[in-house]
């Protein structure tokens, strides 16, 4: 009966961690990337140039998680956003179980661990579906083969080969899981083990690495992608790539889990155990300082230090019947809560391309209105400026017009340092005066220092307001005045 | 008893789902638009998702593009195919169409 009850609260905490998850994809930049996973089906081939948007044109752009793409768009076009919602929440239910079940876990610490590290990845799990969250379920199968290999199975290291093969070819973070490997190499060789086992890890390193070239880009999926991500150009304005404010609860939340990861390594000392903790030490060392300059790195941080925390969840013992009284305390409010509280209001099967735009703070009556001005004047791109934030949303929409520049482009800069991102950027903060332009048609908020500036031009009869509501307005330039 | 888990995994995760879907259809006016919007996707060929607009609440006024409408009537818009239409949900049948700036 106990090891039924067992088994029952683990499928309750999987649960609970499938509804918690269940979120609309909201991201920014969806629309692009079913445009490009479409793209890719209908042709059969990458897109290499840039044909969604209008600024850089000829720039070969490298899409570093085309395959994600591809899955997006067919499931998107078969089973539209309730498809995408149902894919996360499995998605990152199976993650949260392969790490759990790994490192044995047992079910009371299942149920607590759920709700703990459903708090601490909140801002990622927040938006739903993106390409984090086949990341993250392969760095948990990355962690099994790693742990397999530890407890002796040493000829398993070799399906990192296949695993980086596909990780290459699905999603950009497939450098973080080889860096993450590589560190974990480096924590496992400086303690004595037979040499083959370290043979067969490095060789099995190496392979990885070398085995993420095979992909529709060879290397310029480092040259164009990994090595511009490394770069801090632009990086204060994506929001993910922020560090965390002082005191501010993604802080806090570093900060404490902090002082867990420094109990757990303590404690693995005093266990005798430091050596075996090692490996997974290392790769959370690195993350856990990343994630103060850039918080994006938290939530895999979080995910790698799951082994950490074991030495001190050996210490805990209970009895079972308050193991189970624990958990049930635990799940059964959080499930009420998630399911009679949250889930009725999330709107998830009325989601449409209304409500994304709404939820991205912009405005569908704007857009249409905007795209309809366009179509009926013939304004060529080049002569219109859109929002950088609504780009992926205009060209999913509206595939016949092309949006000035969209959520791929700000870290684009070709061989002779443009970047339209920059370019971009000076006019959304007032740096550069959008009168003195080829454009003529503006779509943007109705708030901040482009907005500013071009109800400075309306008062002085230059440009004319077409249309304004709360999330976004349209202008356009007198046309006596160019 | 790993059939006895999985029914009761599958239950813990339908019902609420269930809850959440009737609560929608039952509170949330975006819901019909959701499922009106299905279906005059089968009477139309346009490819692209309508914006549902206003219900009709006074075909009196005087623009031409209501005239036969009544009231409960849907309008639809489709931007990209510069496409209006006037939508009688009670027989799901389209009792006009025009342009898209026609309704303004």
């Amino acid at each position: 009966m106990n090891k039924f009850i067992g088994s029952f609260i683990i499928i309750f905490s999987l649960v609970v961690v499938f509804l918690a998850t269940f979120k609309n994809p909201i991201e920014f930049d969806l629309g692009w990337q079913l445009r490009d996973g479409q793209y890719i089906v209908q042709n059969k081939a990458i897109s290499r140039e840039n044909i969604y948007s209008y600024e850089m044109p000829t720039f070969r752009w490298v899409s570093d998680s085309w395959g994600t793409n591809v899955i997006r768009y067919l499931v998107y076009d078969n089973f539209g956003f309730l498809g995408l919602t149902i894919l996360g929440s499995i998605l990152t239910t199976l993650t949260f179980f392969i790490f759990f079940r790994i490192f044995g876990f047992r079910y009371w610490e299942i149920a607590i661990f759920s709700i703990l590290f459903l708090y601490l990845e909140e801002a990622i799990l927040s938006v739903g579906f993106k390409g984090q969250t086949v990341s993250y379920l392969l760095i948990a199968i990355l962690y099994t083969l790693l742990r397999k290999f530890q407890d002796g199975r040493h000829g398993i290291i070799f399906l990192t080969v296949p695993l980086f093969l596909l990780w290459t070819n699905l999603h950009g973070e497939f450098f973080l899981g080889l860096a993450v490997f590589g560190l974990w190499v480096a924590g496992y060789v400086v303690k004595f083990t037979k040499l083959s086992g370290h043979l067969f890890l490095i060789l099995a390193f190496v392979l990885s690495g070398l085995i993420t070239l095979a992909n529709p880009y060879g290397v310029e999926l480092y040259t164009k992608s990994v090595l511009l991500h490394t770069g801090t150009e632009f990086k204060q304005i994506i929001t993910e790539w922020y560090a965390p404010e002082v005191y501010s609860t993604e802080w806090w939340k570093l900060v404490g889990w902090g002082g867990v990861l420094a109990g757990g390594v303590i404690l693995s000392f005093f266990q005798k155990r430091f050596l075996r903790y090692l490996p997974y030490l290392l790769p959370v060392v690195v993350l856990y300082v990343l994630s103060f300059v850039t918080q994006r790195f938290a939530w895999p941080m979080y995910l790698v230090s799951i082994p950490l925390v074991y030495p001190m969840l050996k210490l805990v013992k209970l009895r079972s019947s308050w193991a189970v009284i624990i958990s049930f305390v635990i799940l059964i409010p959080y499930y009420l809560y998630v399911s009679f509280r949250v889930l009725p209001y999330a709107e998830i099967f009325s989601m449409d391309w209304k409500q994304f735009c709404e939820t991205n703070g912009c405005s569908i009556t704007a857009n249409d209105f905007f795209y309809r001005y366009i179509k009926d004047n013939n304004v060529q791109p080049g002569k219109y400026f859109t929002y950088f934030n609504w780009g992926g949303w205009l060209i999913w929409n509206y595939p016949d017009i092309k949006p000035t520049i969209d959520g791929r482009m700000s870290l684009w800069r070709d061989e002779k340092g443009y970047s339209a991102f920059e370019k971009y950027f000076k006019y959304e903060i007032g740096k550069n005066n959008i009168d003195e332009t080829e454009y003529n048609l503006v779509l943007t908020q109705p708030i901040g220092p482009m907005a500013q500036s071009l109800r400075r031009l309306v008062a002085q009869n230059k440009w004319e307001l077409l249309y304004e509501d709360d999330l976004a307005g349209v202008w356009r330039r007198e046309m006596n005045d160019k | 008893m790993k059939i006895v888990l999985i029914v009761a995994g599958i239950v813990l995760v339908i019902f609420p789902l269930i809850y959440s879907y009737k609560y929608d259809l039952d509170n949330n006016p975006k819901m019909a638009a959701f499922e009106m919007r299905a279906k005059v996707a089968k009477l139309v060929d346009y490819k692209e998702e309508a914006r549902v607009g206003i219900i009709v609440a006074d075909p009196s006024q005087d623009k031409a593009f209501y005239k036969d409408a009544k009231i409960g009537d849907v309008l639809l818009l489709y931007p990209r195919a510069n496409k209006a239409i006037l939508y009688d949900p009670d027989v799901n049948r389209i009792i006009k169409t025009g342009e898209y700036r026609e309704r303004l």
